[in-house]
């Protein structure tokens, strides 16, 4: 049974539909992520997984189903829930006017953190972008302008955090860092996550399970054994997320 | 809801401060445009009974028509800013609304106005004779009315952007200054050509200057030029308003706020 049957569900999306232009992009995906788990979210370009993720954080309405979170129905009740989330995408970038110091402190002042200070200095510091605190964030290489978006991400303490490609453009070292800390806050308070990512090592690493998109459906859901069987074959002893990229790649479900 | 307001304030406060284009735009240019045309005005007027009137209605207008377009650019510019930063899609999974976001936008100009016009009202008595505080007071009526009908223009230009991308960008600079030749900024409404009077007198800044000009001449009639063109800005704030949130609603539907243009 997956882990999300079983646990109180933080996040229950229900049938979610999404078209563009009458091309079908989300096909009735159903999922449950429970306290504390990390659900990876894989699937080629194009799969949806961008579209799913902006439906889940309220930027894209869907055309059909619902999404709850923390038990509420994220419809009626925007605030509340977006003020226990974040979000870190390369779509989600910062003001390159603004220092990162100036916009994590309105981003801390939106989301009501308590002593922001404190908690930028923290985040800067764990995040190994202490240095550029007082930089404008337009002069930021790729890899500190990710990295100060995951403080971002992470200065409201989420109870949910959605991650789309959450380490595109850092190097191996950094990333690995960066997946360090999210697991550490994972840890210490339970937190919850979605994942999405084309790089497998990252999703086999981090993830409990994975959802796997082909052309916006729910292609499988399980744990990386049960998925790479469901596509592979039920003889499979060993997860390969990396076979079953490929087959998706090549073939589709 | 203030919280959230107060950061949408700061966020564009620090970036104002630290572009001298901005602040070049927001202080410099109205005080040189006042000193400018204010001796201008003196140098045609020389004494006489008009020495207040004349120059006063000149400076009075580039005063006012400065700001309402000023206005009107920095609420859609303020909003462009957060698509050319990528930074709709970090703001609105905040718990900030949208209308938190506009009144911020709102506050944080009218405070911007504020300040540049008492610098304005300070440069006008200094250099060029024409006494600024009594100005400006004679003009908040007329203000008021620019100041609405800014917002609705700003809204409106805003969800055109929001629908139509930056692609029109150029509207947030550009489209008041497209309804100056009817606005009877400097010149009454009678002086415009017949048809073209109808649609004019319909547009809240040019019952806004027809009442400025009114009250400098100490004429009757500024009121009802007041109560036509405040209704007619209200109005357009309405009209404006209900076209942003059906934009809005269908960028969500759209997806525009996951990536904007």
């Amino acid at each position: 049974m997956d882990q999300g049957d079983e646990a109180p569900a933080v996040l229950n999306v229900a049938g979610l539909a999404k078209s563009f232009a009458g091309r079908p992009v989300i096909a009735d995906v159903s999922f449950r992520v429970a306290k504390g788990e990390i659900l990876g979210i894989l699937g080629a370009n194009g799969a949806g997984k961008s579209t799913l993720i902006g439906m889940i954080s309220g930027l894209l309405a869907p055309d059909a189903g619902a999404v709850e979170i923390f038990g509420r129905r994220f419809a009626g009740n925007r605030a509340a829930c977006l003020a226990r989330m974040n979000l870190a995408s390369p779509y989600a970038a910062l003001p390159g006017a603004l220092t990162v110091r100036q916009n994590l402190s309105i981003y801390a002042a939106l989301y009501g953190v308590r002593q922001p200070g404190r908690r930028i200095d923290e985040l800067l510091e764990q995040f190994g972008v202490a240095a550029q605190a007082g930089t404008r964030c337009a002069k930021l290489s790729s890899g500190q302008a990710i990295r100060v978006g995951l403080c971002k991400a992470l200065l409201n303490r989420p109870d949910l955090l959605l991650l789309d490609e959450p380490t595109v453009y850092l190097d191996p070292e950094i990333a690995a860092r960066a997946r360090r800390l999210i697991l550490r806050e994972r840890e210490a308070r339970g937190m919850t996550i979605l994942l999405t990512s084309h790089n497998l090592d990252e999703i086999d690493h981090l993830c409990d399970r994975v959802l796997l998109l082909d052309g916006g459906r729910a292609a499988a859901l399980g744990s990386k054994l049960d998925v790479t069987r469901a596509l592979l074959g039920q003889q499979r002893e060993q997860a390969s997320l990396g076979e079953v990229f490929a087959r998706l790649a090549r073939e589709g479900a | 809801m203030w919280r959230r307001m107060g950061a949408i304030i700061r966020r564009h406060a620090y970036e104002a401060a630290g572009n001298p284009d901005r602040i070049a735009d927001a202080l410099l240019w109205p005080c040189l445009d006042v000193i400018t045309w204010g001796f201008f005005s003196r140098y045609l007027v020389r004494g006489g009974d008009a020495a207040f009137a004349a120059p006063a209605q000149l400076v009075g207008g580039i005063i006012l028509w400065g700001t309402f377009r000023a206005f009107q650019r920095d609420i859609a510019v303020g909003f462009l800013a957060e698509i050319w930063s990528r930074n709709i899609a970090g703001l609105f999974v905040s718990p900030l609304g949208v209308g938190e976001y506009l009144a911020g936008l709102v506050v944080l100009n009218l405070a911007k106005l504020a300040i540049v016009l008492g610098l304005i009202a300070g440069v006008c008595h200094a250099l060029t004779g024409v006494p600024g505080d009594a100005l400006i007071l004679l003009l908040l009526p007329s203000l008021g009315i620019l100041l609405c009908f800014g917002a609705a223009i700003g809204l409106f230009v805003t969800g055109l952007i929001l629908r139509f991308s930056t692609r029109v960008q150029t509207l947030a600079y550009g489209l008041a200054g497209l309804l100056m030749p009817v606005s009877c900024v400097f010149y009454p409404l009678a002086a415009l050509p017949p048809a073209l009077r109808g649609f004019a007198g319909l547009l809240p800044t040019t019952q806004a200057f027809e009442a400025l000009r009114a009250a400098m001449q100490g004429q009757s009639g500024p009121a009802g030029a007041l109560a036509d063109g405040g209704g007619g800005a209200l109005l357009a704030l309405a009209a404006a308003g209900w076209y942003f949130s059906a934009v809005w609603r269908a960028a969500h539907r759209g997806g525009q706020l996951v990536r904007p243009d």
